[in-house]
């Protein structure tokens, strides 16, 4: 109980999670302007697939002027000006914009991780610092103390990203069993995506005419995918795993072609950043010749 | 600022409760709930060496095709078009509307060109195929389908 406790709610400064919000909202902003969002409120009807996910949707001058107010909400919640209500329109926006297209043939799936992100986001604390309305509050107040309100948004975001993941490897293993990875199916999966995805590298051609290859990388993915849960409660684990299916997703940019750019992004909570800004403030220090 | 309340912990605990809840509810059903997915991207295994795709093609005055892609059938993504042709044949309930779905790319190609956000020459119809490849090992065939089914045209 206590270590779920520590977890959760151990005293953290509100930097790290202040950073994070710069930068996750900083990099979301220009992987989310969409000049296609709009044009959905004009595609007919016989296009909706999934009659259990159905939202309505507005005509397209409407879904213009939501899309330039959730902009403006990504903006504003980046830099920390009125972070909280900021946050909470990008949420109530974003969980509703980001779904408009995947009522429309197929699901992707780099939509849903930034949802739930937005959502954690909209109910925390991460205004507290490098924002704009910490400064104002600065002239008036002293910095906020460490807080477990600093510590659990980031803890969620890990949450979310080892659910996904998991997700992930237990579909491959409903859908496909073991022969998912025991197989030729990544060397066929490399191969058809040359002929309509135009990945940026040729290297999914040569991968996938070394079979040994393609079912090592296949089996490292799965085992990767499914122990990623281990991240949460192991340090060890957390250096091998994050970077690992980070470079996974990187690789499939590169051989294949689909891009997880909202998954980059939120790794972003991954990054030890109280370390990072301690190690940054010793060695200014020690440049100024202080070592006290 | 106070240390967290105990209504302040169990609020979070029961946002933790609904993200594991979702997700749990996704996997098991194998359905989407937005924004909880079972993710089944890839899951299923590729056991042969072949590829079937939509493909959309214009016709111009000349009568001479040409093939269109993401650019041109806005606001769908190449893949995201073919997939939503996949489920329409796949659905009996909405396989008679394949030619619907085409006369409306064909519209929406009409107006965006004229608004000028689409370039590309003037359309008198389109026509949706569907194209199976025989994959080859070093993908020397992407324009040598071995198959090529006109499913639907569209001549105004």
């Amino acid at each position: 109980m206590k270590r779920w406790q520590a977890f959760w709610f151990a005293p953290s400064s509100p930097a790290p999670l202040g950073i994070c919000r710069v930068l996750f909202f900083g990099l979301l902003l220009p992987e989310m302007l969409d000049p296609n969002l709009s044009l959905w409120g004009d595609v007919s009807p016989v296009f909706l697939a999934h009659p259990w996910f159905r939202l309505p949707i507005l005509p397209e001058s409407a879904l213009r002027m939501l899309q330039i107010v959730w902009y403006v909400s990504l903006i504003t919640s980046a830099i920390g000006l009125w972070t909280r209500g900021s946050m909470a329109v990008a949420f109530l926006l974003g969980a509703y914009l980001l779904a408009v297209p995947e009522q429309f043939g197929k699901v992707n799936h780099t939509g849903q991780i930034v949802v739930l992100v937005l959502a954690v986001l909209a109910c925390s604390r991460a205004g507290d610092a490098w924002s704009l309305d910490a400064l104002r509050k600065r002239k008036s107040r002293s910095r906020p103390p460490p807080s477990g309100e600093y510590t659990w948004p980031i803890k969620m975001v890990w949450v979310i990203m080892a659910v996904i993941f998991f997700s992930a490897g237990v579909a491959k293993l409903r859908a496909s069993g073991f022969g998912w990875a025991l197989s030729d199916n990544l060397a066929i999966t490399l191969l058809q995506h040359q002929y309509f995805h135009h990945p940026l590298t040729r290297w999914g051609l040569t991968i996938s005419r070394v079979e040994w290859l393609c079912i090592w990388l296949a089996a490292t993915s799965l085992c990767l995918e499914l122990a990623y849960p281990l991240a949460l409660i192991s340090r060890r684990a957390r250096a091998v795993l994050v970077p690992s299916l980070f470079a996974i997703q990187v690789g499939i940019l590169l051989t294949m072609g689909p891009t997880f750019t909202t998954f980059f992004i939120c790794n972003v909570f991954w990054v030890p950043w109280d370390n990072l800004l301690e190690r940054g403030r010793l060695c200014t220090l020690t440049f100024n010749g202080d070592t006290h | 600022m106070p240390e967290m309340s105990r209504a302040r912990q169990r609020f979070v605990h029961a946002l933790l409760a609904v993200v594991l809840t979702g997700s749990a509810y996704a996997v098991v059903t194998g359905q989407e709930a937005w924004p909880f997915s079972p993710y089944p991207m890839y899951a299923k295994a590729e056991r042969q060496r072949t590829l079937i795709r939509y493909e959309t093609f214009g016709i111009q005055e000349d009568r001479s095709e040409i093939r269109l892609d993401g650019r041109h059938l806005r606001p769908f993504i190449i893949s995201r078009f073919s997939t939503a042709i996949k489920e329409l044949q796949a659905d009996p309930a909405r396989r008679g509307r394949v030619s619907e779905a085409v006369e409306d790319c064909l519209r929406r190609y009409d107006r965006l060109r004229l608004s000028g956000k689409i370039q590309g020459p003037p359309l008198i119809g389109m026509r949706l195929y569907r194209t199976k490849w025989q994959l080859d090992p070093l993908a020397r065939n992407i324009d040598q389908p071995v198959e090529r089914l006109k499913l639907a045209e569209i001549l105004r």
